[in-house]
């Protein structure tokens, strides 16, 4: 285990924006790289299909020991922290965000306009999708812009999803095909998805996992990945704002000090572990933490909430092929009287699945009785000429300054350090609209209902924030932000931060995608001073 | 539990379960010789033979009910106790973990349940007519408050739900159910998925 570490670029964190950064400041430059996990790296590809199918039939996790024990963060999205980051077990999902996002307080007169547009984002978009490869179905284009075509064609359509667009769309409400980082063809050295429908543990590599970027680097010897290394402390320079060096240790010797030097240091630990690590390092001259003079990190922690549905409908559908394909419908996030019919700022997206809800076998019928021997399965048979499926609406949500990350000093890791909570806290603007925005999605899923024929089995709203993003975020005014509109730490001119703690809004669509293109964006920027 | 033990005890149980696999793929003749060995099992695989036919649907048969118990006896040895689960998406910060095994407490209902037989009708379960097997596990199920909803079948506190839990999650008995070759979860081509799945000729479907 090496004492000190030295780079021209040092990555802390290893996910889909560490990923990124490190494959283009490789491609741009001949700088050093190294990257810095936490966690271990769980690089056995090879062993996919056993735990996918351990998975299947026990349910166990297929990334053994991918969490630290005793080190969390209370509300986190996932406990999950290895090389490849929750994007070893994301859904592929890759929406991009919509120009409308970045642009909520001239338009709508709510929120915070971020520094870019979606004019600036759109080539790291394309970048992205080409790195990671997506396949994607271009949307009517006033609703999903794009300065290209998707790298593939879509998947073809699943039988079930093609019933159920007919059915959708007889409300007037345009659907398209979901775009996702699964290959339609091969792609960049991995093979065509075969559709085995365990995306999460995807057997294939057909499905985007970053641990295939960090392997093909360390193969091309362009990166020194150190795994089970945590970063405690940022260090400036005594004469300077810049970071000189960060403290770190490895896990398996934890008495034994790591120390980390850099020309740059990129943070890319997700929208938790970045604003942890920067109140971590308070202390000196900067008593609220690094790139904290502002007060802003660890605020504005942002996401969006759900409304969620299951529909019974009038279709005989053949669930189980391929259940993680969905449609995808951006129409309510645009602008227009449709869409924010009382001129209250609603924005929201739509999407459909296929669903066995209600229509998996059973132990009672629906009055009690057991049903043992042929009951079961003649039970079964009577509820499946009909099909179900599952709607769901992401709805935007502003968060206020409070909405945020705060280290816990009572609560700590087993190497003494404080553990961060986040506490989720709506701009009181959308505080007061909750009620109204997730009536209004209930309403506009009884409208296809109502065109398309069925009956809600069931609807729940979410209470706390989705694909949550923030805490280092973005800005112009270096009062009221972190860093700046490459990513750029207002306060220290060789700190960088990527991804997810950059964002100014959630929008209403998954974010990963936009994460790695913000990635891209702020290695674009920093190549070009390597 | 040490380390050393938890290995020592998984090997007698997958040793066990090694014979109980035996056992329930054997021909009659032969059940009945495995059935010696069976009663030292952590489940006494001919008592879960009748068992299971009261449960199972009659469609599938003798052959279906030894599938079933077949793949039952495969899972079951495969089991992890306790098994490290994927991290619950935006609801805890806890790591996750499995249940125990459930075959002691399957084991002890199904001998339970040979016992009751006895008592109330003067013969093995084993002996009975379907119909009063059936009678008395519905009867043990309602004494177990069954939910209508199958849980995952590790969860199953009464063993009749466990094995009807891994038998409705089986792809073939959906497709069974659907007439369908839907054959879920399974890897195929990527154009295939996009075609109504194929009818099951009625010899399948009886199989």
């Amino acid at each position: 285990m090496p004492r000190t570490i030295e780079a021209d670029v040092v990555i802390i964190g290893g996910g889909i924006s560490s990923a990124m950064v490190a494959e283009r400041i490789a491609e741009d430059t001949e700088a050093s790289i190294a990257v810095i996990e936490a966690g271990n790296r769980i690089f056995d590809f090879e062993n996919r299909f056993n735990t996918r199918r351990r998975f299947l039939d026990y349910g166990e996790n297929p990334y053994h020991g991918d969490h630290i024990p005793g080190h969390d963060c209370k509300n986190a999205q996932s406990r999950s922290m290895s090389v490849g980051g929750l994007a070893m077990h994301w859904g592929g999902t890759t929406p991009r965000y919509s120009p409308e996002d970045f642009r909520l307080r001239s338009l709508f007169g709510v929120g915070t306009d971020w520094p870019i547009s979606y004019d600036d984002l759109d080539p790291f978009y394309q970048e992205a999708e080409e790195r990671i490869g997506v396949a994607g179905e271009q949307g009517p284009p006033e609703y999903d812009p794009r300065s290209g075509g998707y790298p593939m064609d879509p998947l073809p359509t699943s039988y079930n999803l093609g019933l159920a667009k007919e059915w959708a769309e007889k409300s007037g409400i345009p659907y398209w095909r979901n775009p996702v980082s699964k290959n339609s063809r091969p792609w960049r050295g991995r093979r065509e998805c075969i559709r085995c429908d365990t995306c999460s543990i995807c057997p294939t590599g057909a499905k985007y996992s970053p641990d295939f970027t960090f392997q093909n680097l360390l193969e091309a010897g362009r990166i020194m990945l150190h795994d089970r290394t945590m970063v405690r402390r940022l260090v400036p320079k005594a004469d300077s704002d810049a970071i000189e060096q960060a403290d770190a240790f490895h896990r398996d010797d934890p008495d034994d000090p790591v120390t980390i030097r850099a020309r740059h240091f990129v943070l890319a630990a997700g929208y938790a572990w970045s604003s942890h690590l920067l109140l971590m390092s308070a202390g000196g001259r900067f008593p609220d933490g690094i790139a904290n003079r502002s007060g802003t990190v660890g605020r504005f922690i942002t996401g969006h909430r759900w409304v969620n549905a299951f529909v019974s409908v009038p279709i005989r559908l053949y669930p189980g092929v391929y259940g993680s394909d969905s449609l995808l419908s951006k129409r309510f996030q645009h602008k227009d009287d449709e869409a924010q019919p009382d001129g209250k700022y609603i924005r929201h997206d739509l999407r459909i699945w296929e669903s066995d809800r209600g229509k998996r076998a059973r132990l009672r019928d629906d009055n009690g009785n057991l049903l043992l021997g042929d009951a079961a399965l003649n039970d079964w048979r009577r509820r499946i000429e009909t099909g179900s499926l599952r709607m769901r609406g992401y709805y935007d949500v502003i968060p206020a300054r409070e909405s945020a990350l705060t280290l816990e000093p009572n609560r700590k890791n087993p190497w003494g350090d404080p553990l961060p909570r986040i506490d989720f806290v709506d701009d009181p603007v959308s505080a007061e609209l909750r009620g109204y925005t997730e009536a209004k999605i209930e309403e506009r899923f009884r409208r296809i209902l109502t065109a398309g024929g069925g009956a809600m089995l069931n609807i729940s709203f979410a209470s706390d924030y989705d694909h949550p993003g923030g805490g280092c975020r973005m800005g112009d005014d270096p009062d009221d932000s972190v860093v700046d509109a490459w990513g750029r730490a207002h306060d220290h001119d060789n700190l960088w931060v990527a991804g997810a703690p950059t964002i100014v809004g959630s929008g209403c669509n998954n974010g990963t995608l936009t994460f790695a293109a913000l990635s891209l964006r702020t290695a674009s920027r920093l190549a070009g001073e390597l | 539990m040490k380390e050393g033990e938890d290995r020592n005890s998984r090997r007698t149980f997958l040793k066990r379960s090694g014979a109980a696999m035996a056992a329930v793929a054997a021909p009659a003749g032969a059940v009945a010789e495995a059935a010696q060995e069976g009663q030292s099992l952590s489940l006494d695989l001919p008592l879960l033979h009748a068992f299971a036919e009261a449960v199972l649907p009659e469609e599938i048969g003798a052959q279906g009910v030894r599938d079933a118990l077949r793949d039952f006896v495969t899972w079951l040895d495969g089991f992890e106790p306790v098994a490290e689960l994927p991290h619950p998406y935006l609801s805890s910060v806890e790591v996750q973990y499995g249940p125990p095994h459930p075959a002691p407490r399957w084991a002890s209902q199904l001998q339970a349940l040979d016992l009751l037989a006895t008592k109330e009708h003067g013969a093995p379960l084993a002996e009975l007519p379907v119909a009063a097997r059936r009678g008395l596990i519905a009867a043990d199920l309602e004494r177990h408050d069954a939910d209508a909803d199958f849980p995952r079948p590790a969860y199953a506190g009464h063993v009749a739900v466990g094995l009807l839990a891994r038998f409705y999650s089986r792809p073939r008995t959906a497709d069974l159910a659907y007439g369908a070759r839907i054959n879920a979860r399974a890897c195929r081509d990527l154009a295939s998925g996009a075609t109504m799945p194929e009818r099951l000729a009625t010899t399948e479907a009886q199989n």
